[in-house]
């Protein structure tokens, strides 16, 4: 390409502008990379450079800014993956979502390390990557179809097959339901705050990536692929091999028993029957192959094909952890071929499968307590586990038709609309977005941060604090206001630096080892803490963003049902709503931050390179 | 000289698997049997116990400094022990005592 090389790097981002028909590449420097190294810190400069206040989320000016790094399109195991940062619907903030597949490798053997997407198409769109140049193709044809027929008309269309990757709305983005998703390479999703809406807004159907020439320059190779090894072994033997054996549903029997497993709308913590919900069951009953993303050895996704009960001779990829929680516990569903079912269902319509599940939790919760009833369900019988009701509001939502419409803003807005004491029964944060598939009521940590957070999902934490992975002290007590969130901002930064690296999180669960792959891939002098850094650098970028876009500290907590107290299972009694102040001022003031309002302090921001912000605060 | 009995249940363990069982995974309920218990015992005494047996020792024990892994959860009686006294929290002949390692992810 005529330029010097960057070790780790194309070396260029690619720009559309859909209401001007027009795309063109931006060089970027090596010191620029250094500083915010790729996906998430690297979309969060954009996003707050070019997305000023007052712009909404479905404005043309708003973007859609699409981001690998330094590891994707490597040896290093899953390393297909993207991160997509926007201005989203739910909070009408900063949004950072993840997904893997094959999209992030393909876009970088295109040549570029991101794609940033302004304006609004005339009509719909599908825009075509392919050797480096741009195609706006007319999507008209594609509208109404879900997001895998999508998927499939465009690979038919272009004759590419498995050499094309292809994320795409389904009715749901098209309708600009505002916890709609972005679907692609056969069902791997960007989930949360609605980024599918944000495509629907610019009438941007999907986007496809050819499969390039090019490859991404890495300075020492022999080291990569001597880590590579080491770091796929790690994850394969992570957690005594329960990822590499069950998938991420693995987890599930834990969670019943350890009382994070979301039950019933949170009425509940005890889930009898369960036991054909988990994977030691699903797995050794269905028919399953694996359907493992870009170079991934860990290969945790599957297909599956349901083998006995109402929905045998089903297809469709096997349903992820959360999924099994929003369409098994919350809704009362013991079926697995039922959560085959739900799960592809929603993936097809292009609908986010947690704000799902919490929005239709509620709905059953209200309507078995007479606070709904059938003239506002349209006739629909929602009662717990009712599968088959359930389905048909997924498409009602997805199209936005009747009931539909009111349940298509989120389960916050819905519930405002009804008011009463239904109000009082949805789970949400007060930023407007929803949790994971989980009861974080036995989970502060992860309670604390999906209020805290300005991502519109977690930022610091993943699963429970591992202070271990980064050779710190295990957390003594999980319930205490101090602890709690002292350990949550000591680990703050960790997973943001890992989305900015274009891996699976899953394939890196050796920090030690992922931090010494970037210095093979690049050839830079790197260490934990340079990554730590890079991440708190992404996390501060958007919290001031948020401030920006009207963050302010009374959002930053639970709705009333999620920050209630458990009636019964391993954590009944204890209530996390005694403690927030504490806990919310405890991890402002580890992050750095000022502990009444949350906004970052000006010696905060001078440590990670952010001068230039503090006038802003 | 006493013997204090204490069932394990380790959270995530099913007779499930009709094809390829997972071997790996253990006993779903373990006794053990500890000679010279004084009069209080507590989790953190079961907890260094634990090394005695390889296989509960590698799902729960952090592998240098054999305390117990941060993602692990205990009960006692159905209670989470940090609802109680934590590692002091002190347990019975008859106490029924569950440990869920594997939590991390989904
Ligand atoms: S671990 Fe799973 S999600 Fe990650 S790259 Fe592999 S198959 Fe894909």
């Amino acid at each position: 390409m005529g330029r010097k090389t960057i070790f780790g790097y194309m070396g260029q981002i690619l720009r559309v502008d859909l209401s001007e028909k027009r795309s063109w590449n931006e060089e970027l420097d090596e010191e620029t990379f250094q500083k915010y190294v790729g996906g998430v810190c690297l979309g969060a400069k954009y996003l707050s450079e070019e997305v000023p206040q007052g712009v909404e989320w479905s404005s043309p000016e708003n973007r859609l800014i699409l981001v690998t790094g330094p590891l994707a399109g490597t040896r290093v195991s899953g390393s297909g993956t993207f991160c997509a940062v926007g201005k989203g619907p739910m909070t009408n903030m900063a949004t950072s979502s993840q997904a893997n597949g094959f999209f992030g490798a393909f876009l970088r053997f295109s040549g570029f390390d991101g794609l940033i997407i302004q304006g609004r198409a005339s009509s719909p769109t599908l825009l075509l990557i392919h050797n480096s140049k741009v195609e706006f193709r007319d999507a008209s044809h594609l509208v109404g179809k879900d997001t895998l027929e999508t998927e499939d008309a465009i690979k038919l269309e272009l004759g590419l097959g498995r050499k094309l990757s292809v994320y795409a709305i389904g009715p749901a983005g098209e309708n600009l339901v505002r916890f709609a998703c972005l679907v692609g390479d056969g069902g791997h999703v960007v989930a949360h705050n609605g980024l599918g809406a944000i495509l629907g807004s610019k009438n941007l159907k999907a986007i496809a990536v050819h499969r390039g020439e090019f490859r991404p320059p890495i300075k020492d190779n022999n080291r990569l692929s001597t880590l590579a090894k080491k770091l796929l072994q790690d994850a394969k033997n992570f957690n005594n091999g329960r990822l590499y054996k069950w998938g991420t549903n693995g987890v599930f029997p834990a969670a019943v028993k350890g009382g994070f497993l979301p039950i019933k709308n949170y009425t509940t913590n005890v889930f009898e029957d369960y036991e054909k919900l988990t994977p030691q069951y699903t797995r050794t009953h269905f028919e399953i192959r694996p359907r493992p993303c870009w170079a991934c050895g860990l290969h945790h996704v599957h297909h599956v094909r349901v083998t006995e009960g109402r929905y045998e001779g089903l297809e469709g990829e096997e349903p992820e952890f959360e999924c099994v929680n929003a369409w098994g516990p919350l809704i009362g569903n013991h079926d697995p071929g039922a959560l085959v079912m739900l799960s592809n269902l929603t993936d097809r319509m292009g609908l986010d499968v947690n704000e799902s599940g919490w929005t239709i939790a509620w709905v059953i919760e209200c309507f078995e307590r007479g606070l709904l009833t059938k003239r506002e369900t349209e006739g629909l019988e929602m009662t717990w586990g009712n599968v088959e009701e359930i389905s048909k509001l997924i498409k009602k939502i997805a199209h936005r038709e009747g009931f539909g419409d009111i349940l298509a803003q989120g389960v916050r807005y819905a519930s405002e609309q009804i008011g009463g004491e239904a109000a009082k029964l949805a789970v949400y944060t007060q930023k407007g977005n929803t949790p994971r598939g989980h009861d974080h009521r036995a989970r502060w940590s992860e309670l604390l941060d999906t209020c805290l957070s300005d991502t519109g999902t977690i930022e610091a934490t993943f699963g429970p604090l591992r202070p271990d992975l980064l050779g710190q002290p295990p957390v003594e007590n999980q319930f205490s206001p101090e602890e709690v969130p002292r350990i949550s901002a000591m680990v703050s930064g960790w997973h943001q630096f890992e989305d900015c690296l274009g891996v699976c999180r899953f394939c890196i669960k050796n920090p030690f080892l992922t931090v010494q792959c970037v210095e093979a891939v690049t050839g830079w002098k790197m260490d934990l803490d340079y990554a730590m850094t890079v991440g708190r650098r992404a996390i501060n970028l958007l919290r001031i963003f948020n401030l920006r876009h009207g963050l302010r500290r009374e959002m930053e907590r639970p709705s009333p049902r999620y920050g209630s107290v458990p009636v019964d299972g391993p954590v009944k009694g204890k209530g996390i709503m005694a403690e927030w102040d504490k806990l919310v001022e405890n991890y402002y003031s580890h992050m750095g931050w000022d502990p009444k309002t949350g906004k970052p302090l000006p010696k905060t921001l001078q440590v990670l390179g952010l001068d230039h912000l503090i006038h802003d605060l | 000289m006493s013997i204090l009995e204490i069932d394990i249940s380790v959270g995530p363990v099913f007779g499930l698997e009709k094809r390829s069982p997972d071997r790996t995974e253990g006993p779903r309920h373990l006794k053990l049997s500890i000679p010279n218990a004084s009069q209080v015992y507590t989790v953190r005494k079961l907890v260094s116990e634990l090394s005695n047996h390889e296989h509960l020792a590698e799902m729960f024990l952090d592998g240098k400094a054999r305390a117990l892994k941060g993602n692990a959860i205990i009960l006692l009686n159905g209670t989470h022990i940090d609802l109680l006294s934590g590692l002091d929290t002190q347990i019975r002949v008859g106490d029924r005592l569950v440990l869920i390692p594997f939590i991390d992810g989904g």
